[in-house]
């Protein structure tokens, strides 16, 4: 590995070309932070460091709506997120501790398969369907939308851990007396818990984020975060979009590095 | 020990196991004793894991039957059996402590749900004192060593009182000088517990000094049941006669056989009295097994000479030497010798010798 890297930092432009792709994924990010703490009202000009626009959020007549928005972002991610592991940890279960069955390969590219279809396609998709089937687009909808494309996000760390859980663990369990819920609740479960806590956390994260399929099932009224504040960029952007989306970033690096070390935390 | 007096722990009857086209057991019967040691021995593949899971109850039969004190329980799925395993890998619950590994089957069991809490608490601190742990009771697995792990597992597998205990290659991923003190352990315990083991292994050397009764198995069937003693000294076939010990083996015709005391000749014309099954036919063809400690070396022109042959090399092994001869008809001979202070023979390479084996420790088998 060591030997590895060493010959790759010496092709030339190595470190012009990775300079270029850090600071094209970072710079906006940084730019945003910053300007975020501007005390101006431009959003380009720096006119001194302030609280002013994380106070704006909080206190301004757009707080109410930007409130509403975010109660519905987090309530919508936290339950799409508890179903969807839930689900993806019985699929896990389904498809790794069942032995080989006819339609395992296909069953397995169908759990994955929403990780590769457009997103825009999966939205109209949702829309028709639930037009079909009569359903009026709302809270609902958003949330019912969200639990199905958590699912194979919550379905991988999950499967990945399960892999690496012997099943000797479980007929031992089993040679001892413990009933199928039991060797579940009490073996292995807690063996899981590393992946079910990192699939939980990245599905809460994907959800919180997702902006084009919440777009369209939303319907009138219904706002969550990302779909808000798309809203108000529409209408000018102004800094306290700045501060907002400070925020969310730290939400969302908070979410992943405690992702991160559970993860650690199993391997040990 | 009068096994007819003895009460059947474990009674197979005619079990077949087939995965697909690929046959595991053949039709294999056979019975266990109560408070036996008794050891399924065999080559990697024979089937013997796979009896030995179907006990436990992981695997299902093709057809036959497992009885356990006289119940059938081949239907009972494993959590409903009165028999405990120790695996081969440590399977010790990583996320609890020593303690509760140990008391994990007694809180499972239904009937302690009505015992108070102190008995579980009794029973584990018992079975951690009969393994030498009590001082690691609030330790995770993963800060012992495979020793201790592998001895956690055996008080584990104890503490809910099985009535049969399975152990599957327990000892296999220690290294010898443990895999020793264990063995000594292993039996010490089943002596204690009066508990029914079924032991599973490839090694002979821990078949033949823990075992009661061994169950030699080759090819999903068991080729011979019977204690160290007469395995070793009274193979019943000539896989049992290869797969245990070193042996000798030479070709030959049966000339005659008279109620097990025969007499055969070897392809040199040699011809020598031997022991054979009684139901062995005269003119039979076969193999002649004599085992290397049954030969003794003596001068080639000594009457007492039955065999002859040229000695090729020595090996040095410790406390015996293995003298490697061959006969006239080119065929391998094993010798061991004591290396006792009278056994210097002074002998080398290329010298020809005579060797000395009486009738009962010639083995005629004719398969």
């Amino acid at each position: 590995m060591a030997q590895a890297s060493a010959g790759i930092k010496k092709y030339p432009g190595f470190l012009a070309v990775t300079l270029v792709c850090l600071l094209v994924l970072y710079l906006p990010l940084i730019v945003v932070m910053v300007y975020s703490f501007n005390d101006s009202a431009s959003i380009t000009r720096w006119g001194g460091f302030s609280f002013r626009w994380y106070h704006e959020v909080f206190h301004s007549a757009e707080n109410a709506k930007f409130k509403e928005a975010t109660w519905n972002s987090i309530t919508i991610a936290l339950m799409a997120a508890i179903a969807a592991t839930v689900i993806a940890t019985a699929a896990a279960i389904g498809m790794i501790r069942s032995g080989q069955w006819r339609g395992k390969a296909s069953s397995f590219a169908l759990i994955n398969l929403p990780l590769m279809v457009p997103e825009i396609v999966t939205a109209v998709a949702t829309l028709i369907f639930f037009s079909a089937i009569g359903f009026t687009t709302g809270y609902l909808t958003i949330l019912i939308a969200h639990c199905v494309f958590c699912i194979p996000f919550a379905y991988l760390p999950i499967a990945a851990r399960l892999q690496g859980v012997e099943t000797i663990y479980e007929q031992a369990a089993m040679d001892l007396y413990a009933t199928r819920w039991q060797t579940f609740t009490k073996v292995l479960l807690p063996l899981l818990a590393p992946g079910i806590i990192s699939g939980f956390l990245l599905a809460f994260i994907i959800s919180l984020d997702d902006f084009i399929i919440t777009n369209f099932v939303k319907g009138a009224g219904v706002e969550t975060l990302p779909t808000a504040i798309f809203g108000a960029v529409k209408q000018g952007i102004k800094p306290n979009i700045m501060a907002i989306s400070t925020l969310m970033l730290m939400v969302s690096v908070c979410f992943v590095t405690v992702s991160y070390l559970v993860g650690r935390l199993g391997q040990k | 020990m009068n096994q007819n007096n003895q009460q059947i722990a474990i009674d197979l009857n005619r079990i077949s196991k087939n995965y697909g086209e690929v046959t595991a057991l053949h039709n294999v019967s056979g019975s266990i004793y109560d408070n036996e040691f008794f050891t399924l021995l065999g080559p990697s593949g024979c089937g013997k894991t796979t009896l030995l899971r179907i006990i436990a109850g992981f695997e299902t039969v093709t057809a036959g039957d497992v009885l356990l004190y006289g119940e059938s329980i081949a239907e009972l799925p494993a959590n409903k059996r009165p028999v405990n395993t120790v695996f081969q890998q440590y399977s010790l619950f990583p996320h609890m402590t020593v303690a509760e590994n140990v008391s994990f089957g007694l809180q499972m069991q239904a009937r302690n749900r009505t015992r108070d809490r102190s008995f579980i608490k009794q029973r584990t601190a018992q079975m951690l004192e009969l393994v030498q742990l009590e001082s690691f009771a609030k330790r995770k697995p993963a800060q012992l060593s495979g020793g201790q792990q592998q001895r956690v597992a055996l008080a584990r597998a104890l503490a809910p009182e099985p009535r049969v205990l399975l152990l599957d290659e327990p000892l296999s991923a220690l290294d010898l000088k443990l895999r020793q003190s264990m063995r000594v352990e292993l039996k010490q315990i089943q002596q204690q517990t009066g508990i029914t083991f079924v032991f599973v292994t490839h090694d002979q050397e821990e078949a033949l000094t823990m075992s009661d009764r061994i169950a030699v198995m080759s090819e999903g069937q068991v080729q011979q049941t019977g204690d160290a003693h007469s395995i070793y000294t009274n193979p019943s076939n000539l896989f049992v006669a290869d797969f245990i010990g070193e042996t000798n083996k030479l070709d030959g015709v049966l000339l005659e056989n008279n109620m097990g005391n025969g007499t055969c000749r070897l392809k040199d014309g040699t011809v020598l009295s031997c022991t054979a099954r009684s139901d062995i036919a005269t003119d039979a063809n076969g193999t002649l097994c004599i085992r290397p400690e049954r030969l003794a070396i003596t001068s080639v022109d000594d009457p007492a000479a039955v065999l002859s042959g040229a000695i090729e090399r020595f090996h040095f092994l410790g406390t015996d030497t293995q003298v490697v001869a061959r006969t006239s008809t080119s065929e391998e001979l094993l010798v061991r010798v004591q290396n006792t202070a009278a056994n210097q023979l002074g002998l080398q390479a290329g010298d020809r010798v005579g060797l000395v084996v009486d009738a009962a420790s010639a083995t005629f088998l004719d398969q």
